[in-house]
C-alpha cells in the first residue's frame, strides 16, 4: 500500500507531461450532456433512499437499496459501488484499513448523521456524488452544510485561479481547518480532496475490489495513476474533469459533497450549475 | 372481495396492489408468494377490510405489475423498493402503523421490509415461509434440500420459462396439487397463467444474493413475529424457535393441521389466529 501512495504522489514525469494533454482532452458537449445526465440520475438516486431510511437500517441495507435503485434505472456498472457510514463513521473513526470504509452493519438511529456516496456509469459517463443529511433534524449538520456551500462557491475561482493542484488542497486544508472543522478527506486513500473521471468502454464489471469495479483501477494504472488524484503533491496539469469530494469533520459526524467539476482552458466550473436541493 | 385495483409506475414498470378498508386505518401489508397473485388473500381481505387499510400488492410481473428483463427487479432489495414506493402512495407521511403478513416467497420480502420499516411495524406474521438466511441454513439438512428441488430447476435457463408458457395450467396444477390446495380453495387459474414467467425469476435473484447473506447479516428484529404453519406442508419442514433466535426477540410459532397454502385452505383458522394476535399484540402496545 505505501508503494502506491508513493507512486500516486508522482505526478511529473517528463513523459507524462507529453501524453497528458492526450489523455485528458477536452470533452465534447455531447459528453458533457452524459456526465449531467448520469449525475442528476445518482443525486436522485441518493435523495430517494435517503428519504426512505428509518432507524434500524443498517448501512449494507442503504447500500444495496441505492445499488439496485441504480441498476433499475439503467446502471450497468460502477466506478464504485455505494460508500454509506452512519454516525461517527461519517468521519472515519474507527476505520482501519480499505476494508474499513465498507459498509457494515452498523445501525442507523435517530438523530444522526448520514452519507451516501456512490459512482455509477450510465452509457460510459461516470458520476460521482457524495450526499449528507441527517435523521431529523441536526443544527450541527446544517451549519456543516452551509460551511460546505460556501467551499463549493469558492471551488472553481481556485482552480481557474492558476493554482497548483497541491495549492488547491493546501487551500481546502487551511479553509476547513479556520472553520473549526478536520479535513477528513485527507483520510480517504491518498488524501485525496478529488479525482479525474473519464469515459468507459467497459460497462460489464464482473468483479469488484473495495466495492470499486475492475475497470475503475485499469482507468487509473491505464493512465499512470499519477495525476488522476489530486492531493498534496498534485503539481500537474489540472484541465480535464474532476469529481471534487471536500470532507469536513465536526466533533461526532462527518459532511461532504461530492461533484463534477469542469476545468478547461476558460475556466472552472460546476457541471451543475445549482446544487440540487440548494 | 369488494378490493380496488390501483396501479403506479415505479421505476419506469407499471406496478400493481389490491386494496380495501379505510384509508386512514392501521395498514395491513400482505405478501403472495409463488406462483400466485394479490388474490391469493381475498380471504383475509374480506375479514380484515373492516378494521385495517389491506394492501395487497401483486409482486414484480404477477397479474397487472409488469414484467422486468433484469433478474435484480425480483429480488429482495428490487421488491423492497416496489412495496416501498406502495407505501409512500397510499402512506405519504410514512405515520401509519403496518401489520405485515407474507406467505411462501411472500415470505422473504415480508422479512427483509419488515427491517426497512423499522418502527413502522407492529407486528408481523408469517405463513408457510422464511427469510433467505433460514432457508441457506436449512439447505445444510438433507430433508429440507429435497424439499427444495423444484427451487433448483428453477435455476435453468429458459426451462421453466417454457415448461410455464407450454403447460401452465399443468403447472399450477402440479403446485397447488403437491401444495395440497382442496379444489374449491384454488385461486382462479386464468390469471394466474400470466403470472408464472415473470415472477420465477424471484427463485433465481435470491439465488444470486447468496454470496452477500454472508456480510449482511441484519440486526434482530423486535416487532412480534407469529409463524403459522402447516404440518404437511410440502415444500418446507416445519420451524424450530432454535433458527429464529438470529432473527426476531419475539416469535411465536403455530403449526396447525394442513400444507403450504395454509391461508387458502384454513381460512378460518388462520384469520383467527391473526385475528387475535394482532389484538393481542395492539392491546399490549399503543391502542390500535
Amino acid at each position: 500500500m505505501k508503494v502506491l501512495s508513493m507512486a500516486s504522489r508522482v505526478t511529473a514525469l517528463p513523459v507524462l507531461g507529453l501524453v497528458s494533454g492526450a489523455v485528458n482532452r477536452r470533452p465534447t458537449a455531447g459528453e458533457l450532456a452524459g456526465y449531467l445526465a448520469c449525475q442528476r440520475l445518482a443525486e436522485r438516486g441518493v435523495r430517494e433512499v435517503a428519504a426512505l431510511m428509518c432507524e434500524g437500517w443498517t448501512e449494507q441495507h442503504a447500500a444495496g437499496l441505492l445499488d439496485t435503485w441504480l441498476k433499475d434505472h439503467g446502471v450497468k456498472s460502477f466506478f464504485h459501488k455505494s460508500f454509506v457510514w452512519f454516525g461517527d463513521r461519517t468521519r472515519f473513526r474507527g476505520v482501519r484499513g480499505y476494508g474499513g470504509y465498507m459498509p457494515s452493519r452498523r445501525v442507523l438511529r435517530p438523530g444522526e448523521v448520514f452519507i451516501l456516496d456512490v459512482a455509477p456509469i450510465l452509457h460510459g459517463h461516470i458520476a460521482d456524488v457524495g450526499y449528507t443529511t441527517a435523521l431529523g433534524s441536526n443544527a450541527e449538520l446544517a451549519r456543516a452544510q452551509a460551511f460546505l456551500a460556501e467551499l463549493r462557491a469558492e471551488l472553481p475561482g481556485l482552480f481557474a485561479g492558476g493554482n497548483a493542484g497541491a495549492d488547491v488542497w493546501q487551500a481546502m486544508r487551511a479553509r476547513i481547518g479556520a472553520a473549526g472543522y478536520e479535513p477528513i478527506h485527507e483520510k480517504y486513500p491518498f488524501g485525496v480532496l478529488g479525482h479525474r473521471v473519464h469515459r468507459v468502454k467497459a460497462e460489464e464489471p464482473r468483479a469488484h475490489l473495495y466495492n470499486f469495479g475492475w475497470q475503475s483501477y485499469w482507468e487509473f494504472l491505464s493512465r499512470g495513476l499519477f495525476g488522476q488524484l489530486l492531493n498534496d503533491s498534485f503539481t500537474g496539469d489540472l484541465l480535464g474533469l474532476w469529481a471534487i469530494e471536500p470532507h469536513v469533520g465536526a466533533a461526532e459526524f462527518g459532511a461532504k459533497f461530492e461533484e463534477i467539476l469542469v476545468v478547461d482552458e476558460d475556466g472552472a466550473r460546476w457541471l451543475e450549475s445549482e446544487r440540487p436541493g440548494a | 372481495m369488494n378490493a380496488a385495483l390501483k396501479q403506479k409506475s415505479v421505476r419506469g414498470l407499471e406496478t400493481a396492489w389490491l386494496e380495501a378498508g379505510p384509508v386512514d386505518g392501521d395498514i395491513l401489508l400482505l405478501l403472495h408468494g409463488f406462483p400466485d397473485t394479490a388474490a391469493s388473500w381475498s380471504y383475509q381481505t374480506k375479514a380484515f377490510k373492516d378494521r385495517f387499510h389491506v394492501i395487497a400488492p401483486f409482486i414484480r410481473g404477477a397479474g397487472p405489475s409488469e414484467a422486468a428483463r433484469a433478474i435484480q427487479r425480483y429480488g429482495t432489495d428490487g421488491v423492497a423498493l416496489d412495496i416501498l414506493a406502495i407505501l409512500g402512495e397510499v402512506d405519504p407521511r410514512g405515520e401509519r402503523r403496518i401489520y405485515l403478513v407474507g406467505h411462501d416467497l411472500g415470505a422473504v420480502h415480508a422479512w427483509h421490509l419488515a427491517r426497512l420499516l423499522g418502527q413502522r411495524v407492529a407486528a408481523m406474521v408469517i405463513i408457510n415461509g422464511l427469510s433467505l438466511r433460514q432457508m441457506l441454513v436449512r439447505w445444510r439438512h438433507p430433508r429440507q434440500l429435497l424439499k427444495s428441488w423444484y427451487i433448483f430447476l428453477m435455476q435453468l435457463p429458459l426451462v421453466p420459462e417454457l415448461a410455464v408458457r407450454a403447460a401452465p395450467r399443468a403447472m399450477l396444477s402440479l403446485a397447488h396439487g403437491l401444495g395440497g390446495l382442496p379444489q374449491a380453495s384454488r385461486p382462479d387459474a386464468v390469471p394466474l397463467r400470466g403470472a408464472l414467467a415473470g415472477p420465477l425469476n424471484q427463485y433465481r435473484a435470491f439465488i444470486r444474493e447468496i454470496p452477500r447473506l454472508t456480510r449482511r447479516r441484519s440486526p434482530r428484529l423486535t416487532c412480534p413475529v407469529l409463524l403459522l404453519w402447516g404440518a404437511d406442508d410440502a415444500f418446507l419442514v416445519p420451524p424450530h424457535a432454535a433458527e429464529l433466535a438470529h432473527d426476531a426477540t419475539d416469535v411465536t410459532i403455530r403449526i396447525i393441521e394442513g400444507n403450504h397454502w395454509l391461508q387458502r385452505e384454513q381460512h378460518e383458522a388462520v384469520n383467527g389466529l391473526i385475528e387475535a394476535f394482532f389484538s393481542l399484540k395492539s392491546a399490549k402496545g399503543d391502542p390500535a
